[in-house]
């Protein structure tokens, strides 16, 4: 065994008097800097994907082919048959989308008005999930029927077993638009979490999509699969493959393009600030360090006087820094795991005490005639947020953090490692 | 065989704090063959442990030469400073300078593991120096577990394990009282004796100077045999 790493192990071993208890200090701040990065890379790709799921599985899709203009609807169903076929496919979904002016005797507001299958609440069971019935149920069987979003049928005053009218335009020819007016009975009022969405989306019946001008509406299918935040391409490859030329695919990440990225951009910054703070963190190793060669300096210069090379110290002083990031790395990785794995526990606990905390002050202040109205507190607003972030462990993210980490600790150990190599043995040893 | 193992020739040291400047060692001369035990006395302050400290290397010389063997320590870098210390020399302190943090043992050790003895080798041999100083019982012991007298044992062993050639000792006893200093004194001289090795010692210690087959004074930066 090479000397240094016998000193080292002697110096540190936990058995032993002295060294390691010098350490610890820094082992501590160390690791526990660690946490939030590990906190981050853990979470926040379930947050990005909770806060996504939800605006994918109620509008966007995993996958959306566009068809060429109004395709031959035989080929279509063909078409839609051989992708329900593709592997990780769990649904596909024929959907025509165009613009209309929805109006009742309560008012009237611009609509998007979406031809879905009739069945498109029992094809598709994330739509399902993740749409709240609001009013009624989500029945489109009956040609006649319509579904509204809550701010649309709050805005247009009405409710199930009402009438709607919708006009549309039908064809546009020269500068001038003829319109047509349907109406539709409601059947149900329904909310995707997202009020700019809420306010816009009428559903109806895939049957009635000839209301839609084919010039002013767009044809699409609509994919799911298994998992949309992982393996998408092969899927979108085997789409391309089955499909006739003239269509296009895009996958979600494409249409939510700017959404997504600025959540991704969000993460990255996350990421590289919680870098920082550990980057921070280990310039206590330095100083530890300095602080271990000051108090070891007479057993470094004995050694020296035994022939104990400087690039021997030095190096006994990088198998120092090592550790410190080692166990750091462990301690750090640890809590940091057992924070991620409870992230939901822990910000459904802070709710708790925030709240408490909230109800505790107001009911002082109304001892002291002070009545403050406030809703309770939450951190992940469920409109927006799944109620629950889900957690996919990144065994790789996990080793990156650690050796991020270690290599921090010897970066760390630079400055003491070299000057305790420039010890001259008998600036020591003339003292005594 | 009449070679001669150290050779220290016109060394002078001159220490320079600030702007003055201390003229410890002026004009030393001596030389001394193997397996001989050369003392070395002198008031304190007078550059006794300076003059172990040039021999080592652990310190330059302001002029003169100093030979071990066929090498002159006054001429060698860093590197060879090094291997010199770690294969022909063993120092023994004042203060016994053990590792706190490692057993009697391993502080013997040390120093084969630095020349690179395989551990096996380096803690067998350890073991045998150990016992020779008669603490074959504290091996596992640490520095603070054992008394004064067997702290400088440990030392004495840990000088002889490389079997270097010249052993410097800088007031060995010094630390100790009449009844340690006497059993320090005599385990070192036999082993010096036993392995025919060459002992530059320095002390106060009127007894342990009797022993010397070569007798310094050290006085006004020159030596005068005694
Ligand atoms: N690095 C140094 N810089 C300046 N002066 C020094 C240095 N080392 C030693 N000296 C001086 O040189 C002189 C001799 O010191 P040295 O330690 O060799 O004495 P010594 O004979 O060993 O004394 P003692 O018996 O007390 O150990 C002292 O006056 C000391 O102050
Ligand atoms: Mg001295």
């Amino acid at each position: 065994m090479r000397v240094s790493l016998f000193l080292a192990l002697r110096y540190l071993s936990p058995f032993r008097t002295g060294s390691l208890r010098r350490i610890q200090g820094a082992i501590l701040s160390v690791g526990l800097s660690l946490v939030p990065l590990i906190v981050v890379l853990q979470v926040s790709d379930g947050m990005i994907q909770g806060i996504t799921a939800r605006i994918l599985e109620v509008g966007t899709y995993h996958l959306q082919v566009l068809s060429p203009s109004s395709g031959n609807s035989k080929e279509e169903v063909t078409l839609l048959s051989e992708l329900r076929k593709v592997k990780t496919v769990i649904s596909v979904t024929e959907e025509s989308q165009g613009v209309g002016l929805a109006y009742s005797r309560g008012g009237s507001a611009g609509v998007t008005i979406r031809a879905v299958p009739p069945r498109a609440w029992e094809m598709d069971k994330g739509f399902a999930r993740f749409m709240k019935m609001i009013e009624g149920t989500f029945d489109l069987l009956d040609p006649g029927s319509a579904v509204l979003g809550a701010e649309l049928a709050s805005k247009l005053k009405i409710h199930v077993g009402d009438t709607l009218k919708v006009v549309t335009p039908y064809s546009i020819e020269g500068d001038s638009i003829l319109s047509r007016v349907s109406t539709f009975n409601v059947k149900g009022v329904v909310s995707s979490g997202y009020q700019e969405l809420d306010k816009l989306w009428l559903f109806i019946s895939q049957e009635r999509s000839r209301i839609l001008s084919p010039r002013a509406s767009r044809k699409l299918i609509g994919i799911k699969v298994e998992n949309p935040f992982q393996g998408l391409l092969p899927v979108v490859r085997e789409v391309y493959r089955i499909l006739p030329r003239s269509y296009r695919v895009y996958t979600w990440e494409e249409l939510e393009s700017s959404r997504y990225l600025s959540f991704r951009t969000t993460q990255y910054l996350l990421i590289f600030i919680m870098a920082l703070i550990l980057a921070v963190a280990s310039v206590n190793i330095s100083s530890t360090l300095i602080l271990l060669q000051i108090e070891k300096k007479d057993e470094l210069a004995v050694l020296k006087s035994m022939g104990l090379s400087s690039k021997q110290i030095i190096r006994l002083f990088y198998y120092f820094g090592a550790w410190i990031g080692i166990l750091g790395a462990l301690v750090g990785v640890g809590i940091g795991l057992a924070m991620a794995v409870s992230i939901n526990e822990i910000i459904g606990g802070i709710e708790f005490l925030l709240n408490n905390g909230w109800e505790i002050l107001r009911w002082l202040l109304r001892t002291t005639g002070i009545v403050v109205e406030g809703a309770n507190i939450r951190i992940l607003n469920p409109q927006f947020y799944l109620e629950k972030i889900p957690i996919v462990l990144d065994p790789f993210k996990v080793l990156g953090a650690a050796f991020f980490t270690v290599l921090l600790s010897v970066l760390a150990s630079l400055l003491p490692a070299r000057s305790a190599g420039r010890l001259r043995p008998l600036e020591v040893l003339v003292k005594h | 065989m009449n070679e001669i193992l150290l050779q220290v020739e016109k060394v002078r040291k001159v220490f320079t704090t600030g702007s003055e400047n201390l003229e410890v060692l002026k004009d030393i001369n001596f030389s001394t063959p193997p397996g001989k035990v050369v003392v070395i006395t002198g008031q304190s302050g007078c550059g006794k442990s300076t003059l172990l400290h040039l021999i080592g290397g652990l310190e330059a010389v302001t002029e003169g030469i100093i030979r071990v063997g066929d090498r002159l320590v006054t001429e060698m870098g860093e590197g060879d400073l090094t291997l010199y210390r770690r294969k022909t020399l063993g120092f023994i302190f004042q203060l016994h300078l053990l590792l706190r943090e490692f057993t009697a043992l391993e502080n013997v050790a040390i120093p084969a593991l630095i020349s690179g003895v395989p551990k096996t080798d380096a803690f067998e041999r350890a073991a045998l120096l150990l016992a020779q100083v008669g603490l074959s019982g504290r091996l596992r012991h640490f520095p603070q577990e054992l008394s004064g007298g067997e702290r400088q044992r440990v030392a004495v062993a840990r000088a002889l394990i490389n079997d270097p050639l010249l052993i410097l000792a800088d007031e060995p006893t010094g630390n100790l009282d009449e009844g340690n200093a006497r059993v320090v004194q005599e385990q070192l001289f036999s082993l010096v004796k036993e392995y025919r090795k060459t002992l530059i010692l320095v002390t106060h210690d009127r007894e342990l100077a009797r022993e010397g087959d070569q007798r310094f004074l050290l006085h006004e930066g020159v030596l005068h045999p005694l």
